[in-house]
């Protein structure tokens, strides 16, 4: 296999719309605030061009590495982000605050998300090593350790959205490596049961949350506010937008977290409907190239990773926008190559990485 | 290549199941096109409009700030209101005219008012602005007065720190001031909004996280469909948390009266479990300056004053801690078996090491004596000739078993480790080489051996005590405004010392002698009936020996260091205390006078020590003229 047979397989089309939307991300940012030049160094924008700079690097260290390496080591990986986790908790046990990230002297990370590749790679060595057709409950129990474990220390943060991504990306993988009916029904049942108890464990604002979403005559401007503030930027774009930087919502801080959790509200009111649905095309094209790798795979291993890896993407994206819209109730889940945050960023892409890497070598392990 | 999953049919399951999960994608991707269209076209303008006249404000409320306590509970700082004007420029008039108007009732400039305006531009219409800060209450009532032809003025009514005591012990309750930007960025503070007071020091700044409470906020929704319809949510803001303090309030004030007019610091502990009983720093200052917006002259008074009135002595300032380090020295030569306590050992008035003479500070002592009378007149000598004997390391060993050259963990910001010499840290530090010489001049306290106050009264609690070791601490609990115990502190030892106890009381009876003995060199500290031991100390600013000490004679900042440090009474001590005189007038002698009286009142008043009858009588008499007193 040589190089030029990589570059020849390489998915031009999902990386370049990748590139498109990470530069539409940042003139979103850019569009997001009102600063002079004197804040540009120092602004969000800076901030996220160096990440973007930093996350490509990682995405071509990702390429080159063969996918079936990266399986290998997978648990490894796992067993280092399980643990950085922890660090994380007892950190924050220590500092008496929600802490999410570990400092790295210049950069913050935050290992709750990078879990969610971790989590993929673990659950595809294991159902590759399994090689079953169906697996019962009793043979889940490795894999329902691997996902849970992860998904409660990262609620206890408190990290709902991050929480809640990894344990769908994790069902996901264990539903296409294949379940059986009953055994399904079943853990249905117990997540059924377990539900009241969850709902007891969360924070007050969480269930707030939960509650106006239920109920949003109810919401009071305490807690729907941010709901609220959301539509009305959404809505305010109408057909062809405000104009850029031209977000009065954002501009004027009545959108909060208007940089991450609703970052897509800062877009919407500056490009309007036009402008939405530019963006959701895009999302949809990368998702379809995505969906065409998986489907093309011939391999398990190559059919888990890559379905994971679209899925991260698949869920940030559909649940972000539905958060902002008002389909779902408020969690802090990234918008893929939009929202501010490295590590978040370096996550998504790493999962485009591992698309790319698949459908890459798709020919390599066919004639085995 | 083998691959472990070539089984078409398989992988055909497999892709059922994804083809399932696109379905239900596909779906939630229509419904969020459907919902964008919704939002962005069908509703579109009533949202537009929304945005555009979106007048909801957030006015913050800052919540007051939780009280200081004393042991007892009585109040030493709390809160008091200031009264400031404001001005919301969309209920303005004519802002011109009535900015006039403001600028000649309280002869202010027209503009200056009109330049604080113009520089809150960019503010939403619906904020404050504040114009005039801090008003007598004359001025409040002229603006009352006024009101009238003033629509769009108000006054608002903000909390500002209030310090009973002014100046007593500002350097411990710290002071507060508005956030500053940098401070706002920092993670810790993330609670805090542009508008806050933040504690910069002390008690205020070791406790700010406590003492803060929660801002409240205020939404203001000015306008609604069509109708102009004001509609207020309030979410009131919750006092912060009191913090009790160990201190004891009438030894505060009387230390604070003994030191007003000196440069030092005082401490008294109690020795059984570390509680700060009252802890001063002189020169002081008066923190509520900080609050109100301190002027740029008090600020400059404050800062170019080389006596430090912001920098708390007793924890964040480490000197020569003299003679009174000489319990370590007895400590180490008792414990390396270089001497007992009876055995008399000859000592002269210098003593010589090489071609160095050091010198005994008393020229008349030459006779053979034992420790305690080493201790006692503090022979120089005495601990030379132990000295000479021992490696650095190991006073070095004896000095951090009673916990110098590290911070003693007290809850007060800023706390400065000291510094005990080793010859690998002397290196370290200083780039020099370790003579014989800085081992005999560190066993009495000088040359490299550097301590704070606090550690000196740890120190010497744990002699008094057998050997505990007690971090002292300041802040006994932390209570929230509705009652609940947020915090309490316990007492926390932080070794027991392995002494032998025979080595122990022979220090003590040594520091008894110090007070109570013929020669001792705080004879002056006596008190009756009370076995009050101590150790007095004079630490060099300036290596040059003065035939006689008189202060007259010496520039102000080459005059010694006097120090005290002591416990009373001797077998089952209630009280240790430390004096620090900087650049005293009178040696260790006079420290030890300031700590008599302090360790007499907290005696009273433990029922432990009255004053002398004659005293007693004065008292009483008080009043009465005085030839009446005197033809008793």
């Amino acid at each position: 296999m040589k190089l030029s047979d990589n570059i020849k397989n390489f998915d031009f089309i999902l990386f370049f719309t990748v590139i498109i939307i990470s530069f539409l991300g940042i003139v979103n940012l850019f569009g997001s605030e009102s600063f002079n030049h004197h804040e540009l160094l120092n602004s969000y924008v800076m901030k996220q061009i160096l990440w973007f700079g930093i996350s490509y690097f990682v995405m071509f260290a990702i390429i080159s590495i063969d996918y079936n390496t990266l399986i290998d080591i997978a648990y490894y990986i796992y067993g280092i982000v399980l643990f950085l986790i922890i660090i994380v908790l007892i950190k924050g046990k220590i500092s008496h605050g929600a802490s999410r990230w570990i400092s790295l002297g210049l950069f913050t990370i935050q290992p709750s998300e990078l879990m969610k590749i971790a989590l993929i790679l673990a659950l595809a060595k294991y159902f590759t090593d399994a090689k079953k057709n169906y697996y019962k409950l009793t043979d889940l129990m490795i894999p329902f350790l691997v996902i849970i474990i992860p998904v409660l220390l990262i609620a206890k943060e408190p990290d709902l959205g991050t929480s809640l991504i990894v344990f769908f990306v994790g069902c996901i993988i264990v539903y296409l490596a294949g379940i059986k009916r009953v055994s399904m029904i079943i853990a249905f049942f117990f997540a059924m049961v377990a539900l009241p108890v969850i709902w007891g464990h969360l924070k007050t604002y969480q269930k707030n949350r939960i509650l106006i979403f239920l109920h949003p005559a109810k919401a009071s401007l305490g807690a729907g506010y941010n709901i609220i503030q959301s539509e009305i930027a959404v809505g305010a774009g109408r057909i062809l937008g405000d104009g850029f930087r031209r977000g009065s919502q954002s501009i004027l801080n009545f959108l909060p977290a208007k940089q991450t959790d609703f970052i897509f509200s800062t877009y919407a009111q500056q490009f309007g409907f036009i402008g939405s649905l530019i963006l959701i095309g895009l999302y949809f094209i990368l998702i379809i190239r995505g969906f065409k790798i998986v489907y093309n795979t011939k391999r398990l291993p190559a059919f888990l990773l890559g379905s994971g890896a679209l899925f991260i993407i698949t869920l940030h994206t559909v649940i972000n926008i539905a958060m902002a819209i008002g389909l779902l109730p408020v969690v802090g889940v990234p918008l893929p190559f939009f929202s501010y945050g490295g590590t978040s960023l370096i996550v998504d892409i790493s999962a485009v990485a591992i698309l790319l890497n698949i459908s890459m070598r798709r020919y390599k392990y066919q004639s085995g | 290549m083998s691959s472990a999953f070539n089984e078409n049919g398989i992988l055909n399951n497999q892709r059922k199941r994804l083809n399932f999960i696109a379905l239900i994608f596909s779906v939630i991707c229509l419904l969020i096109i459907a919902r964008i269209f919704f939002l962005q076209i069908i509703n579109g303008n009533y949202y537009y409009y929304l945005a555009k006249n979106n007048a909801t404000r957030i006015i913050y409320l800052p919540a007051p700030r939780g009280y200081i306590l004393s042991n007892t509970g009585k109040i030493i700082v709390d809160n008091e209101s200031s009264f400031n004007i404001a001005v919301t420029i969309a209920h303005v008039k004519s802002l011109k005219r009535e900015l006039h108007l403001i600028a000649s009732i309280f002869h202010k400039k027209y503009s200056r008012l009109y330049k604080i305006v113009k520089k809150e531009e960019f503010i939403p219409d619906y904020d404050s602005i504040v114009l005039i800060r801090n008003l007598s209450i004359k001025n409040l009532s002229i603006f009352e007065v006024n009101k009238l032809y003033l629509p769009g003025f108000f006054i608002e009514k903000i909390p500002i720190r209030h310090y009973k005591y002014g100046d007593m012990g500002a350097q411990i309750f710290g002071y507060v001031g508005l956030v500053s930007s940098k401070q706002l960025k920092e993670k810790k503070y993330s609670y805090l909004n542009p508008s806050d007071i933040v504690g910069e020091t002390g008690l205020e700044y070791y406790y700010q996280k406590y003492l803060h409470g929660k801002d409240g906020e205020k939404r203001v929704v000015v306008n609604s469909f069509g109708k102009n319809e004001g509609k207020i949510v309030v979410e009131k803001p919750k006092m912060g948390d009191n913090v009790y303090t160990t201190l004891n309030l009438t030894l505060e004030k009387l230390a604070y009266k003994l030191m007003k007019n000196k440069e030092g610091a005082v401490i008294a502990m109690n020795p059984n479990n570390g509680k700060i009983l009252a802890m001063i720093s002189t020169p002081s200052f008066n923190p509520v300056y900080f609050s109100k917006g301190i002027s740029t002259k008090e600020w400059s008074k404050i800062i170019n004053n080389n006596e430090h009135p912001l920098q708390n002595k007793a924890v964040q300032n480490s000197m020569a801690p003299g003679s009174t380090f000489k319990i370590v020295g007895a400590l180490a030569g008792l414990e390396t078996h270089l001497i007992t306590p009876n055995k008399k050992i000859f000592a002269g008035p210098t003593f010589k090491l090489g071609n160095a003479v050091f010198y005994n500070w008393n020229p008349n002592q030459d006779s053979k004596i034992n420790l305690y009378t080493a201790l006692e007149e503090s022979v120089d000598t005495y601990f030379y000739s132990i000295a000479v004997r021992l490696h650095i390391s190991q006073i070095a060993y004896y000095a951090h078993l009673l916990g110098f050259g590290k911070k003693t963990g007290i809850d007060l910001p800023a706390e400065n480790p000291g510094f005990i010499p080793t010859r690998k840290l002397v290196y370290k530090v200083y780039h020099r080489r370790w003579y014989k010489g800085s081992t005999l001049s560190s066993i009495i306290g000088q040359s490299y051996v550097s301590v704070t106050p606090i550690q000196l009264i740890e120190a010497y609690s744990a002699i008094a005590n057998g050997g505990y070791l007690y971090r002292p601490y300041i802040v006994s609990k932390i209570v929230s405004s509705s009652g609940r115990i947020v915090k309490q502190v316990k007492s926390r030892l932080i070794r027991r010392i392995k002494l032998k106890k025979s080595y122990c009381e022979a220090i003590k009876k040594g520091l008894y002698e110090v007070v109570n003995g013929k020669h001792g060199t705080a004879a002056n500290g006596r008190i009756r009936g009370i076995s009050f031991c101590g150790k007095t100390g004079t630490a060099q600013i300036i290596s040059k020996t003065y035939s006689i000490y008189n202060a007259k004679y010496i520039p102000r900042k080459d005059r010694d260091n006097a120090w005290f440090v002591g416990f009373a009474p001797m077998n089952h001590p209630k009280i240790a205390i430390v004096i620090l005189e900087m650049h005293a007038k009178f040696l260790g002698a006079h420290a030890a006078v300031v700590a008599k009286k302090i360790v007499e009142k907290y005696l009273e008043q433990k029922g432990m020590w009255k004053p002398s009858l004659k005293k007693r009588k004065k008292n009483n008499n008080k009043n009465l003229p005085s030839f009446i007193y005197t033809s008793f």
